[in-house]
């Protein structure tokens, strides 16, 4: 397990190659959801279903003014980078102890990060204010602070920038106060922005027909801020987009509102849209898509496919064709999900009537939190099963006809908890071919986590689950194998890195990094 | 060049004397440095039993480097100068308003960002000094160009205090910057790194060298670990003259990763 010198020469001095990235999670951990495909499926096997249960805590990290964690990090050549809120910190991912930290005390605001990019020798992460910051992974010296967005255009900045080929995505927060949904691509070595593709389009544009004549377009949110994936061979990038706004009123905005609630497939070298597919036409729950696309090849119906995975908030399970956004099929994750009777064959769900927001209040399922969310699912090409955290809840959606008003966190009222019918976080492996549940962990707990997964070659499979623990079970049946307790709601995703031929198990919790590994007995 | 410290000396009226109409705040009150000035005077009969003659701490705490304090409005400070702080040693005061805006206003000059005022210097000139007769470049970086063994420089009036530039540059060994020990480690290979210190324990080490390398060291193949308790970088006191040192403290403060944006 252990390797009895530590080459110097070796040591952090090779750069992160588009190549690495292609190859995807070995010892490192390279983009957000583990490589481009976002399978977050580490190719690791020195933890087991035999030995998980010998899983000790490595080291702890305490990372100074967080609050909730909801970051990623990334490793690379031996060093963890861990974000918060306009800040990175650099650790030995061996020992925890800090190298350096950047903190960026001008951005406006404070708010969740979810975590870095890599490319070259730069670490990149985005400010509250929606600057794209490129350091040197190395020494943490600023190389570039580029503005990408305004905070008067109702912008603000959470995701992990993703490095797709030879530049930086960027996209937005704001979505749910109108600010009207981009991604945008800048240069990794200066931060010019290369491309800008709109997740709303201007009036006269192909789908401005989808929203009323009379809708200011400037305000229709479409948000994208959640990271994305990319298929190298394709040259195609896969994002997911947020609701259209305001969210719970759809009055002023009669039609399917595209590109709202959709994955869009874009030209990684121009942003030019390839494809686009609409989970939640016309959505007034804020059902926004914002679990990211999973890249799969398998066969399906006798047929070799590239496929999308993607577990979407109003409570289906998709797979898409990456190449032409054809739909392939779909069906519930959930049990709580009355809205729709099925998807029809082209994807559109079936409605139910009288299941919009009133002024008075209606009962709705899923809930506002939708049946999956932003917390990470994975995919283990060896067993084949997709594992997504899912939530069974309804809530009581309200609307209100008000004017609405930009810039204000005006949504058109909400959801509420129903406090007779508290929700459930259930893990479920699901097999993606039929959308069968394979198998399935309820958890205990309040129904507050957003915690993810990562999948591993040992056939474990990590999850934060809703006591604040973090659990190994076996990724075949869902079998526990070990569980430790942080005492702390878990808002994150784990990862899976090795360092000097040990494989190490991370994930932040609200306010620290947590690393884990095999116990080793101290030497005599 | 320099190394950025986390000290401060009290703010003497030759510093302030390079200093024009500041804007520390958005406190209309605290613009000037007739304010500030009245408010140093105020806090070394006032305040410096607790916060130290020059406001780095002592029973209470360092108000340079705090960074709460560093965030807190204007109106915060007021208050909590004017009603003290419950719970704490920090009292409440029966100065007028306008001396406990003067306070805030010395308060905020200590942490304010140097980019943030308005100095006396030549930009250009401090540029010329920088790259050529001080030789800053050697050791520090602006915007990935120049050494690793001082601190980056690209961001540094947007993130120090003038107080703190300055005293870098003219008394350098006082306090290192964490991170910025200098240190030269033999290894039991034979080889020998020389650089500064990013972190050490009695179990690792990890270090940079001039070149910008990282390396991440076991305890096990350490054989030995020198750490010099002065810095590097000379004193420029008597290598630049009066004069130069203002166009070279204007050129530093005027590093600011926000520049484009006033700030």
């Amino acid at each position: 397990m252990k390797t009895g010198f530590f080459f110097l020469a070796a040591v952090c001095s090779a750069q992160v190659r588009y190549e690495d990235i292609v190859q995807g999670p070995n010892e490192n951990w390279l983009t957000y959801a583990g490589n481009y495909s976002g399978q977050r499926h580490s190719p690791l096997k020195q933890i087991t279903t035999e030995n998980a249960r010998n899983m000790a805590a490595q080291w702890v990290y305490h990372v100074p003014d967080a609050k909730k964690l909801e970051g990623t990090p990334i490793v690379y050549d031996g060093v963890m980078y861990v974000t918060n809120s306009n800040a990175v910190h650099a650790l030995d991912a061996r020992t925890g102890r800090k190298i350096w930290a950047y903190i960026d005390d001008q951005a406006q605001g404070a708010r969740v990060n979810r975590g870095a990019a890599i490319l070259g020798n730069s670490v990149y992460v985005v400010t509250t204010d929606c600057h794209l910051v490129s350091l040197n992974r190395k020494t943490g010296a600023l190389l570039f602070h580029k503005k990408y967005a305004d905070t008067k255009d109702g912008y603000f900045g959470t995701m992990a920038p993703f490095a797709g080929k030879d530049k930086i995505i960027v996209g937005m927060g704001g979505g749910d106060s109108g600010a009207r949904g981009f991604l945008a691509a800048l240069s990794a070595t200066t931060g010019e922005e290369l491309w800008r593709t709109y997740t709303v389009p201007q009036r006269g544009e192909p789908g401005s027909e989808t929203w009323s004549k009379d809708f200011p377009l400037k305000w229709g949110g479409a948000a994208t801020w959640l990271s994305g994936t990319y298929d190298p061979q394709l040259g195609m990038l896969y994002w997911t987009t947020g609701n259209p706004w305001p969210d719970f009123y759809g009055g002023d905005r009669e039609g399917a509102n595209l590109y709202s609630d959709s994955v869009i497939a874009l030209d990684v070298d121009t942003g030019k849209l390839k494809w686009y597919f609409q989970f939640t036409p016309h959505d007034t729950h804020d059902w926004d898509a914002q679990s990211w696309p999973v890249l799969v090849d398998l066969e399906y119906q006798g047929k070799a496919r590239k496929v999308v995975l993607h577990p979407n908030r109003n409570g289906f399970l998709y797979m898409l064709d990456r190449v032409t956004g054809e739909f392939l099929r779909g069906s519930a994750m959930v049990d709580k999900l009355d809205w729709a009777t099925g998807l029809d064959a082209k994807g559109k769900p079936i409605l139910v009537p009288g299941k919009d927001p009133t002024p008075g209040g209606n009962k709705a399922c899923p809930s506002v939190r939708g049946a999956a969310n932003w917390m990470s699912p994975s995919y283990n090409p060896a067993t084949g099963l997709f594992y997504v955290p899912t939530l069974e809840q309804c809530d009581t959606y309200f609307s209100s006809q008000k004017e609405p008003v930009p810039m204000k966190g005006f949504a058109g009222t909400g959801g509420e908890v129903i406090a007779s019918e508290p929700g459930q976080l259930v893990l479920r492996a699901f097999d993606p071919l039929t959308g069968k549940r394979v198998w399935e962990h309820p958890m205990t707990g309040p129904a507050v986590a957003w915690a993810g997964t990562v999948s591993t070659a040992g056939g474990v499979l990590f999850f934060g689950d809703d006591n604040g623990q973090l659990v190994a079970a076996d990724a075949k049946n869902g079998k526990h194998l070990w569980h430790f307790g942080t005492s702390q709601s878990i808002t994150a995703s784990p990862i899976a890195y090795m360092v000097d031929g040990k494989q190490y198990v991370a994930i932040c919790s609200a306010t620290h990094v947590y690393s884990f590994g095999l116990f080793e007995p101290a030497a005599e | 060049m320099m190394y950025a410290r986390y000290f401060l000396l009290l703010a003497a009226p030759a510093l302030y004397a390079q200093i024009g109409p500041a804007d520390f705040t958005k406190s209309p009150l605290t613009k000037d440095a007739a304010s500030i000035e009245a408010g140093r005077v105020l806090f070394a009969s006032s305040c410096s039993g607790c916060h130290g003659p020059t406001g780095e701490g002592g029973r209470g705490p360092n108000l340079m480097t705090a960074r709460q304090v560093k965030r807190y409005g204007d109106e915060v400070l007021f208050t909590a100068i004017q009603k003290g702080l419950p719970g704490t040693d920090m009292p409440p005061t029966a100065l007028p308003d306008e001396q406990v805006w003067q306070l805030v206003a010395y308060v905020r000059s200590l942490n304010a960002p140097a980019y943030d005022l308005i100095l006396k210097g030549n930009e250009a000139k401090g540029r010329e000094l920088y790259f050529g007769k001080g030789g800053c470049n050697q050791c520090h970086a602006l915007r990935g160009q120049g050494g690793s063994l001082g601190p980056d420089l690209t961001n540094i009036g947007g993130s120090r205090p003038l107080n703190q530039i300055r005293d870098a540059l003219l008394e350098p060994s006082k306090r290192i910057a964490d991170g910025y020990q200098p240190a030269t480690v033999h290894l039991k290979s034979g080889q020998v790194i020389t650089g500064v210190l990013r972190d050490y324990t009695n179990y690792s080490t990890s270090m940079v060298d001039n070149q910008g390398n990282l390396y991440l060291l076991k305890q096990s193949q350490v054989a030995d670990r020198q750490i010099l308790r002065t810095s590097p970088m000379p004193s420029y006191k008597d290598r630049l003259t009066p004069g130069e040192q203002t166009d070279l403290i204007y050129f530093v403060s005027r590093q600011s990763a926000r520049r484009e944006e006033g700030k």
